[in-house]
């Protein structure tokens, strides 16, 4: 049995509403059905602060606030810094990892990504489910 | 110096003088130098030193580049392009963006429609159209990554239009509306916000971008 909360509350956090849709529709597929949406950082980062989550996960490439910033955010709150916090973003260079692994981020997943990726990445980032 | 070193090189030296003075006359720029061009040796019949007269030779043939230089910009009809080509090449590009959005709603609400009714499928039949079904949703992704290069191409297209407008308000043509950014000093003097901006680029081709497990990797031996 998986120790992993199925109906753990998840923030995904993208200004491409498809985006948001297909990622709640692969996570309702890995049979996780409480997830909540906001399309950009500071829409997110207020969401964080009114509600308890226990998983980000986020693109990168919004306004006004970019993903790497609201990680910066959350890390730098000290009721949310322990908060998984996952990118999923177009960035692939390397200088972008480097600067989201320096902000604290637990995993990245590059766009574009399928189930089986999204998967694996949760299993490392929650245990396995 | 042969004519067309020179002409190349008087080419290499305009460019760098009008990219270090955007905001000048061009009208004004080509009067100077006509007026350099044209001026006599102070003493008439005195010898003319070689330096002076290669100096007034060099003047004469910057006249001509600009000259040139005007007359091609012209012939390019550089309006037509700002106020017409651009604009309409940057209104197709969204109009792809929300036809492909459109599209991939549509796609999107009959895969959900054919997964909402699975319950009633035998087990078996239901897992392969689970299965079809996630690969729909993993292709849908699509849109937001052409989304994403669409979205560079069209800062590159206003780009190009400030560069133009630019060129046009230096060598005399109807004024450039968009100031041209200037990289290098925005580099020096780049601000915490500007450097993360910097890092938001969207989507690398397809020959460029690393794969998730070159991201592994590093990812890993960032520890």
């Amino acid at each position: 049995m998986s120790a992993v909360d199925m109906n753990m509350p998840i923030l995904i956090v993208d200004d491409y509403k498809t985006m948001l849709r297909i990622i709640r529709n692969l996570l309702k597929q890995l049979g996780f059905n409480n997830v909540d949406e906001a399309t950009d950082g500071a829409a997110a980062l207020q969401k964080l602060r009114d509600k308890q989550y226990d998983l980000v996960i986020s693109d990168w490439n919004m306004e006004p606030m970019s993903g790497l910033q609201l990680l910066k955010e959350v890390r730098s709150d000290n009721k949310l810094k322990a908060l998984p916090f996952v990118m999923i973003t177009a960035e692939s260079k390397s200088e972008n990892v480097v600067a989201a692994k320096q902000a604290g981020v637990t995993n990245y997943i590059v766009k574009p990504f399928n189930a089986a990726t999204l998967k694996t990445k949760l299993n490392a980032v929650l245990g396995a489910f | 110096m042969t004519g067309d070193r020179a002409d190349a090189s008087l080419h290499d030296s305009l460019d760098r003088f009008l990219r270090l003075h955007p905001n000048l006359d061009g009208e004004a720029l080509l009067s100077l130098v006509q007026q350099v061009a044209e001026q006599q040796p102070v003493a008439s019949g005195a010898p003319v030193g070689s330096l002076e007269s290669q100096v007034r030779q060099d003047a004469q043939d910057l006249a001509e580049v600009i000259r040139r230089a005007r007359s091609d910009i012209a012939a390019l009809n550089p309006s037509a392009i700002t106020e017409e080509h651009l604009p309409v090449a940057g209104e197709e590009l969204e109009a792809i963006v929300s036809a492909t959005e459109a599209a991939t709603h549509d796609i999107m609400e009959a895969a959900e429609a054919i997964e909402a009714s699975l319950e009633n499928c035998p087990p078996e039949a239901a897992e392969n159209i689970s299965n079809a079904v996630t690969s729909i949703f993993e292709a849908c992704s699509f849109q937001d990554i052409t989304g994403q290069r669409i979205s560079k191409v069209v800062g590159a297209l206003q780009q190009v239009e400030a560069k133009v407008g630019s060129m046009l308000t230096t060598l005399g043509g109807p004024a450039g509306e968009v100031p041209v950014e200037e990289a290098s000093s925005a580099a020096q003097g780049a601000s915490q916000e500007d450097r993360e901006r910097a890092l938001m680029n969207g989507p690398q081709s397809p020959g460029e971008a690393p794969s998730q497990d070159d991201i592994d990797a590093l990812f890993q031996k960032l520890g």
